[in-house]
């Protein structure tokens, strides 16, 4: 049985000044596979400008373009519905001994130091043992020895930082997971998207197992289910930044975003 | 004698590279200093029939690293086939998922090859090291042989050897070969750059215009130059000077004030050509540099002409028991870094050093190569009335536009210092014009 969810992400920028010649690169609109049918998707940019559409390497959409105009507020939403099965999971046919061979090395925010080789020491994977039980295991652990706690880690922030602060937010959680999950040779993948009652963009991580790349959300100790809606994935942070820009002045500029997921309008109260 | 009516002109030469502007800049210790290349006026001299083997070895070398290029970004086939293990390509800091799938013009990657030989005392050449990404050098030979030739003209006429100043030509034809339309650029990240002199030099001698990041705009997906009037004109080749990694803060480096926002998006598009193409970091990697010999025999089926220096992985265990038997006559050198970083002898360290040497390379085999240190020939280089013998290596380069070129000529590059067997301009060598013998 699958859900259907209405979905708003509106991300605003107001710049102290104006801004001008504004460069940007936003990873925003969420694309159908599997788990998620996107039922309808409106994108809005403000101000109006040239844009163009492509899709990645790592297959997520992109949109990019340059406002030009002097502009005190550059502001984004996307707006739809999606219809999401929260018990299938997306299939991939890996190929051949080359599984999925640039997510199951290590990246840059993933690289293990001291610390995570030795966390990983404490909760190796069993010979054998299954990529997903594996990763179920591992979801419990970080969210046990982890506390969530905003301020205390930026976006710079690596794994091995993260954890030896033993604190952080799901960048830091997904991240950490991605660094285990990697030791133990399982492809993993970065992933940002909405959740049901977050308020605010998410990140969470897929692990492959058997032919399935798996949810996993070690911030909320649970797997993705019905309740996300997937926008991009790559390695780690870095391929999956939601808005990337540089322009001319702009001055100092304030950053809101505000995310609702909720049951759609039509099936609500059922 | 010709060769001393050239020699007596080392200082005049070496006045007028200076007034040229012909400097090298390095960073050192976070501050800028720039200074000059060192010439030499006795020139390494390649007889006829020994260039055509190394041109024989290069063309091969650079066309199997082309068809590497093009297999690890798209099908990885010699992966598949275990020619070469997933963690030399995935795990190295040269390999970038973001060139995925993406096929410059005409399929060539490297389009302006450095590769780095030296030739021992066993009379054999070794490659040392590709540079794929931005090799430079080529300028140096250049404008030394036009000053040579100025300041000595008999030499020239009484010595029969290639002209070398046809590489503006040949980087000319190289550069319209991709051009997809539209201006042909030299890239420059700016005057702060090791290689700045010869941004402006071969930007003049080929008739590129000279551009910054700034100059240059992506629009309704394509790339345009900006002139001063505000006018846009299409850009339909780049040749860039500066690292993938600063090329575009939309898909790179966000800190990066050099690039050109949006560059890759069209380039991916196949809207512009950039020379060289992005991701090339992986042919240049020093792990990689192990599998050469290998992938020519795997993508042309021929053994190749021109041989390694004997070098050992100790990602494999066999190389590893051999490593730490024989390290103290071995080099090792961190594939990570460059420009003679991270490059140290066996024999010089102390014990303490070379215990946590072996305790690293333990822990990290992935991270090194060791290699046999190659005695190579000397060259005569002046100091004051006489001459000393210096060791020398040479940049040879190799152009691609519908076949493979090698360049009459290249970069031979020597230790200033009588110990040491590093020649890279950024740890202070000094240069002298590569001679190719026409008969």
């Amino acid at each position: 049985m699958s859900r259907k969810l209405d979905f708003l992400y509106r991300m605003e920028l107001d710049f102290s000044m104006p801004a001008q010649n504004h460069q940007f690169t936003l990873r925003i609109v969420p694309h159908s596979d599997e788990r998620q049918q996107i039922m309808a998707c409106e994108f809005n940019l403000e101000p109006e400008c040239e844009m163009h559409r492509d899709t990645d390497a790592f297959g997520n959409t992109y949109i990019y373009g340059e406002a030009k105009q002097q502009h005190e507020r550059f502001a984004v939403t996307v707006k739809g519905s999606a219809e999401v099965d929260g018990k299938r999971h997306i299939s991939e046919k890996s190929d051949g001994d080359m599984r999925f061979s640039h997510y199951r090395f290590q990246s840059q925010y993933t690289k293990p130091g001291d610390r995570l080789l030795e966390y990983y020491s404490k909760n190796k994977r069993d010979a054998g043992e299954n990529a997903a039980d594996y990763a179920r295991r591992l979801l419990h652990a970080i969210y046990t020895d982890m506390e969530y706690k905003q301020g205390v880690t930026d976006i710079c922030t690596t794994a091995e930082e993260a954890l030896a602060k033993r604190q952080g937010v799901c960048q830091d959680y997904a991240h950490i997971m991605l660094s285990l999950c990697r030791i133990a040779d399982i492809p993993s993948r970065y992933v940002v998207g909405m959740m049901m009652g977050e308020g605010y963009s998410h990140a969470w991580v897929e692990i492959f197992s058997d032919g399935f790349w798996y949810g996993m959300d070690p911030t909320n100790d649970k797997e993705a289910d019905d309740a996300y809606i997937k926008i991009s994935h790559g390695r780690d942070y870095k391929d999956c930044i939601v808005n990337r820009g540089v322009f001319n002045g702009g001055g100092t500029q304030t950053q809101h975003i505000q995310v609702i997921v909720e049951q759609s309008a039509e099936t609500r109260g059922k | 004698m010709v060769e001393l009516d050239l020699m007596e002109n080392t200082e005049n030469i070496n006045k007028l590279l200076a007034r040229y502007g012909v400097k090298f800049g390095i960073y050192k210790n976070n501050e800028f200093k720039e200074q000059l290349f060192p010439f030499d006026a006795i020139p390494r001299v390649i007889q006829k029939d020994e260039f055509s083997y190394l041109e024989r070895g290069l063309k091969q070398r650079v066309t199997a690293l082309n068809m590497f290029l093009d297999d690890i970004y798209h099908d990885k086939k010699i992966v598949k086939d275990k020619v070469i293990p997933e963690d030399f390509i995935f795990a190295s800091s040269g390999y970038m998922p973001e060139c995925e799938n993406v096929m410059p013009v005409k399929k060539i990657y490297s389009h302006i090859s450095g590769i780095d030989l030296v030739k021992g005392k066993d009379e054999k050449w070794y490659i040392l090291e590709d540079n794929l990404r931005v090799p430079s050098g080529a300028s140096y030979p250049m404008i030394a042989r036009e000053l040579c030739r100025r300041s000595s003209p008999r030499t020239f006429m009484e010595n029969q050897l290639e002209d070398n100043r046809n590489y503006a030509k040949l980087l000319r034809k190289t550069l319209d070969n991709v051009n997809v339309g539209g201006h042909t650029v030299i890239l420059t990240p700016g005057r702060y750059n090791a290689a700045y002199f010869e941004h402006s030099y071969l930007a003049e001698k080929t008739g590129a215009h000279l551009v910054n990041g700034s100059e240059l705009t992506v629009e309704d997906d394509k790339l345009y130059y900006v002139d001063y009037r505000g006018q846009k004109e299409r850009v339909g080749a780049v040749y860039r000077r500066i690292s993938d990694e600063y090329l575009d803060p939309m898909n790179f480096n966000p800190e990066s004030v050099i690039g050109i926002p949006h560059i890759f998006d069209v380039y991916r598009k196949g809207n512009v050509a950039l020379l060289n193409a992005p991701g090339n970091g992986i042919a240049d990697d020093k792990g990689i540099y192990y599998f050469v010999p290998k992938m020519i025999k795997y993508y042309l089926g021929e053994d190749a002409v021109l041989q390694n220096a004997p070098t050992y992985l100790p990602f494999y265990d066999e190389d590893m028991k051999y490593v730490l038997e024989n390290f103290d006559r071995l080099v090792l050198k961190d594939v990570a870094e460059a420009g003679g970083y991270g490059v140290v002898f066996g024999s010089s360290m102390t014990r303490e050093q070379k215990e946590s040497f072996i305790g690293l390379m333990k822990r990290e085999p992935r991270r090194f190569i060791a290699q046999e240190v190659i005695d190579f020939q000397d060259l005569d280089i002046q100091e004051g009335s006489g001459c000393v013998a210096r060791k020398a290596d040479l940049r040879a380069f190799v152009l691609m536009a519908d076949e493979p070129y090698v360049w009459k000529s290249g970069l031979t590059r020597f230790s200033r210092n009588p110990d040491s067997f590093i020649v890279n301009s950024s740890q202070g060598g000094g240069f002298k014009d590569t001679w190719v013998l026409s008969r």
